[in-house]
């Protein structure tokens, strides 16, 4: 599990997420067993909070 | 809070969408709204811009407390600066304040005997395949609620609706990325219009909005395609340090969100479940409003809820797609296709067809008109072609 720091909850990533690894509820939690690593949601992100590559790497640890 | 056992039909989401179904639900069944977030109204995703005709259509009060501006009209500019203004005598619309203007909507539904309770998180209930009911976690809480029927106005999400089965998953590039600033102490001009600034290099496959709500006030916001690698807040950074008189201006309010822009589902209805609002996609693909869009679409599924309902017969909501249809979707996805023309030109096409265009034609094209507007271009070959492939597509 992997929770997105200073998210405003718009949404947009849980949208367009075609896994639906990412969760709101109270936070924002993306799971990294559904997550694919498509990087979907960073693009779709408004204020670029996703970072798709330490979640890359945090497998790699 | 009283969460009862029962209800005929539970809404899930107490937006525009989800309040105007439960109010119109609750003239003939019994109704529970829940919404996931502690204040209803709030976080808002929009730029607060409402045409006078939701007012006059759905007999919302012009309310000082949730209007802020009077809006006689708009100016959108061009890539090269030119200007398309349209201003008339008589009040076009309002900016509103969406956290009052959501609460008082959620308001009407309690008087119109339906049941609202905020902070409740709700997933579907489910007997043997059989949609039965919702989960409801509330205040730390977890409740079971028997209905009939379910309808699912939980925003741009749309989790709910892929719980049941609905694929409702958006491609970035039918959504528009958008950030907001509500801006204070700003100087800027005719702040009873609301203004547009198009461009690609400006806001790729969108525009920047300055929507008034002082004189010194204004929510200032940018929508872009969600696919574009920037994001969004860096292209409305961009815009605003360039220009003197926003750059000044305090930041009151920051708000997010992302805009369905991709036209309308086409699958809103499941056995005894419905969806409408932004989760729908019921939302204006040329500029991404969508308020009036989705009381209507709430409308139409609360009235024929609440006819099921009385009548025992769950096939009529069935029709809910149908009347959707007829009343708004045809008109919507003629505006698709306008939209479909418009992404597609460069800046220099933009700022020749500023040169033939007026803004009464924008208004024209936001409402799906496009053959007269059209005609216009007929000067301009490669222009022309690409409207004759769109009208014929």
């Amino acid at each position: 599990m992997m929770k997105i720091e200073n998210c405003y909850e718009c949404g947009g990533c849980v949208a367009v997420c075609p896994t639906r690894a990412i969760t709101i509820i109270d936070e924002v939690i993306i799971n990294i067993e559904k997550c694919v690593r498509c990087g979907i949601c960073e693009l779709m992100c408004p204020v670029g909070l996703i970072d798709i590559k330490s979640i890359k790497e945090r497998e790699i640890k | 809070m009283r969460i009862g056992d029962e209800y005929d039909i539970v809404v899930i989401g107490a937006g525009p969408a989800g309040s105007t179904a439960a109010k119109f639900a609750a003239d003939k069944a019994s109704v529970l709204v829940v919404d996931k977030h502690r204040e209803i109204g709030s976080p808002k995703r929009c730029g607060e811009g409402v045409g006078i005709r939701t007012f006059n259509e759905f007999g919302i009060p012009i309310d000082k407390r949730f209007i802020n501006t009077e809006i006689y009209g708009s100016v959108v500019y061009a890539p090269n600066g030119k200007e398309l203004k349209v201003r008339q005598e008589n009040i076009m619309g309002y900016v509103i304040e969406r956290k009052i203007f959501d609460k008082y909507l959620a308001t009407d539904a309690v008087r119109n005997g339906a049941t609202v309770v905020a902070e409740s998180h709700a997933s579907l209930w489910k007997e043997d395949g059989k949609l039965v009911g919702v989960k409801v976690k509330h205040q730390g809480e977890k409740l079971y609620v028997r209905s009939k029927m379910v309808i699912a106005a939980d925003g741009v999400e749309s989790q709910i609706a892929r719980d049941m089965g609905i694929d409702t998953t958006l491609v970035p590039y039918e959504a528009d990325s958008c950030i907001e600033y509500e801006m204070c102490g700003i100087d800027f001009d005719e702040m009873d219009l609301l203004h547009v600034f198009v461009g690609q290099e400006l806001a790729p496959r969108g525009y920047v909005w300055v929507f008034p709500k002082d004189d010194d006030r204004a929510n200032v916001g940018i929508g872009i395609v969600g696919n574009e690698k920037k994001t969004a807040k860096y292209y409305l950074d961009r815009f605003i340090a360039k220009r003197p008189g926003l750059m000044q201006g305090s930041i009151l309010e920051v708000n997010v969100g992302s805009v369905p822009v991709g036209g309308f589902m086409e699958d809103f209805v499941k056995d005894n479940f419905m969806v409408v609002g932004d989760a729908a996609r019921q939302i204006n693909p040329m500029h991404g409003g969508g308020i009036y869009e989705v009381m209507l679409g709430g409308k139409l599924a609360g009235d024929i809820a609440g006819k099921a309902i009385e009548e025992n017969n769950m096939d009529l909501i069935k029709n809910y797609a149908k009347m959707w249809e007829s009343v708004r979707g045809q008109r919507l996805k003629k505006v698709l296709k306008v939209r479909n023309f418009i992404e597609k030109l460069n800046d220099k096409e933009i700022d020749y067809l500023a040169d033939i265009w007026s803004g009464e034609d924008l208004f024209e094209l936001t409402r799906g008109n496009y053959v007269s507007v059209f005609k216009k271009i007929i000067k301009h070959p490669k222009l022309l072609k690409m409207a004759k492939n769109l009208i014929l597509s």
